[in-house]
């Protein structure tokens, strides 16, 4: 067996308990709230939310990155891995497919949760269509790990714990920003435009959600009309539009794989515990969540958004540790205030 | 062999190491002498392959630290070695065993035993000084072709240290590893190391056997018929001065009409003693931040 194999296969039992308690939490959680029953004083209603199921898997894919790659944000850990025989490659790769295999077992199990749950109730005639939490299931999955790939990368950026968590979170509201830049553009080159969002930039979660949303609108065969539900009636779909953010995230997940190792493979580890001073941290993200926060204002909270974006790099360059301004940072600043500036004219 | 060609290496705009230049022979120990912050850190995990020199090369065998394969052969023990709240002596074990297969638990328990190390108490328990037993006793269970030991002698007992010492030295002897270690117990080293290395601001000033060097000073003790005073040796190239009652204890440079300059000071007695090591270091550091000595090399 391989230096990297032996590492992999003590990484994986040493993380065996971490899985446990997400499987845990997961398939309780699931069980218990994805599928709802009620009385409408007439029939039994039925429902299945799914969005449960997703909403907790997404959590994972911000939580486990930050669990795997937590080691590597210390120093100490790093001089010994860095000088053992184990090669950069092995290590990082060894640790995103445990990660990944950690949130297959753990959505696997919360899916089974789930169709144990509607089991149940069918056998009490509920009449749930298990096939759709099935093709739920087996379709999220991909795009679930393509955002977990996304979010390791981009914890990979930040020198420190903390910083890799903020720059998940970050980058978390970064398609607001880009989906603000397609309807300033729009805005600016169309003559007359209807100002419509369906074009909005999808976040790996509205992905994830959309495809929650259609496939849990599904209920027992008794409905009342006269209670003025919603036909729930299992015929939604996933439109083009939606495939096509789909492919997007895979192939995202795809490239974030590859710059992940691409990255690793380059760490400076004297550079590890001090400021993050990558491009695509701090200097990139201030100033676009920063935008995101501005575009999503309305025009009379735009003074108290421009305050927070003016509080945010403030406290950007506290953080560094000086008071110094370094001048990526006021020209990205820079960027993205005459853009709000531009969008707001254009509104 | 080990060869380090050109290594420099920057944090920021603050130069670590300038152009570090040096061989180390196969079945050598060589010691690695710096004041804090003179560089010996960076050089051990540049060599080790954590860091990547920025410029220059280092290779043993004419095989680059960044392969992993080469790492097969190098055991790098820093200053703070990486352990888990959970780690005992077993887990530090099977830790190190997953990565050097070679392992030798005998080796290992024997060493653990000698310390009177607990294998299930959480190594985060123990003193500073065991934990850099139990260290040890790992690197001697790895027993590498390449040792590279950072500040090993820290908070080591002396009985510890003998026998830290004699198993290097015997290491050495059956495997012929070359070890490369750092230390601020300039005294520990003083008898133990075949070649030293003395680092300073990042350049490497000397690399050349203790004896050498001491040749480059003299200490004299001179006693006086009167009381005396510091100014009677500013003429003098002094490098350390002790003056108790009508005894001087002087360390100088040793200038081929040293002795007929001190001799015109009118002692009544004057003997020549050993320089020891630490008082070279200091008198090297010196002589290189004002700027008189220190070939780099």
């Amino acid at each position: 067996m391989s230096t990297g194999m032996r590492y992999f296969a003590r990484h994986f039992r040493s993380s065996l308990i971490r899985l446990a308690v997400m499987v845990l939490f997961s398939s309780v959680i699931c069980f218990y709230f994805s599928v709802n029953h009620w009385y409408t004083g007439v029939t039994d209603v039925y429902t299945v939310s799914l969005s449960v199921h997703s909403l907790i898997m997404m959590i994972l894919t911000y939580v486990l990155p930050a669990a795997e790659f937590d080691a590597f944000k210390n120093r100490r850990n790093l001089d010994l891995w860095m000088s053992s025989p184990l090669s950069r490659t092995s290590l990082i790769v060894s640790n995103i497919v445990n990660g990944a295999i950690q949130m297959l077992i753990t959505h696997s199990a919360a899916g089974l949760a789930v169709i144990i749950r509607m089991l149940v109730y069918n056998g009490a005639g509920a009449g749930l269509r298990v096939h759709n939490a099935v093709i739920f299931l087996l379709m999220s999955l991909p795009v679930l790990l393509a955002v977990y790939l996304f979010n390791c990368a981009v914890f990979m950026i930040g020198n420190c714990r903390l910083d890799g968590i903020i720059f998940i979170l970050l980058y978390s509201i970064l398609p607001a920003m880009l989906s603000g830049v397609v309807e300033m553009v729009k805005r600016c080159l169309v003559f007359k435009y209807e100002y419509d969002y369906d074009g909005a930039v999808r976040s790996g979660y509205s992905v994830i959600s959309k495809l929650s949303e259609v496939y849990s609108r599904q209920s027992g065969p008794v409905i009342t009309s006269d209670r003025q539900l919603a036909p729930l009636s299992g015929r939604y779909s996933i439109t083009s539009g939606d495939m096509a953010w789909y492919m997007i995230w895979i192939a995202i997940g795809i490239a974030s794989l590859v710059l992940a190792v691409v990255y690793f493979k380059r760490l400076r580890p004297e550079k590890v515990g001090g400021p993050s001073t990558n491009f695509f941290g701090y200097t990139f993200l201030l100033p676009a969540a920063g935008y995101s926060f501005l575009i999503m204002a309305s025009t009379a909270g735009l003074i108290v958004s421009l305050l927070i974006m003016m509080a945010m790099f403030l406290g950007y360059v506290i953080f560094r540790k000086g008071f110094s301004f370094r001048l990526p940072d006021i020209i990205c600043m820079g960027i993205a205030v005459l853009m709000v500036i531009v969008f707001k004219i254009t509104l | 062999m080990i060869t380090v060609s050109g290594v420099s290496h920057y944090f920021g705009r603050n130069g670590v190491l300038s152009n570090v230049v040096f061989k180390a022979n196969e079945g050598r120990i060589i010691g690695l002498v710096g004041i804090n912050g003179a560089g010996k850190s960076t050089l051990l995990r540049i060599m080790s392959g954590v860091y990547k020199a920025q410029t220059g090369i280092v290779s043993y065998d004419g095989r680059s630290p960044s392969d992993a394969k080469t790492r097969e052969d190098i055991f790098f023990l820093p200053d703070d070695p990486y352990y888990t709240n959970e780690s005992t002596c077993k887990r530090l074990f099977d830790l190190y065993k997953m990565l050097y297969p070679d392992a030798d638990i005998g080796v290992f328990k024997q060493i653990t035993d000698e310390f009177g190390l607990p294998w299930k108490k959480p190594v985060r328990t123990f003193s500073k000084g065991m934990r850099r037993q139990a260290f040890i006793a790992l690197a001697f269970a790895v027993s590498p072709k390449y040792m590279l030991l950072d500040e090993a002698f820290d908070g080591l007992d002396p009985l510890a240290r003998k026998m830290f010492k004699d198993r290097i030295k015997a290491l050495v002897k059956a495997k012929n590893t070359t070890v490369i270690i750092s230390s601020h117990s300039l005294r520990e080293l003083e008898d133990f190391c075949d070649d030293y290395l003395l680092i300073d601001k990042g350049i490497v000033v000397n690399t050349q056997g203790i004896m050498e060097r001491n040749l480059g000073y003299a200490k004299y003790q001179l006693a006086f018929k009167e009381q005396i005073d510091e100014a009677m040796f500013e003429a003098l190239p002094v490098k350390s001065l002790k003056i108790t009652g009508r005894v001087a204890t002087v360390t100088v440079d040793n200038e081929s009409d040293i002795e007929d300059r001190l001799m015109a000071l009118e002692p009544l007695i004057m003997d020549k003693l050993d320089v020891s090591f630490e008082e070279a270091f200091i008198s090297d550091v010196d002589r290189t931040v004002r700027g008189e000595g220190g070939s780099v090399q």
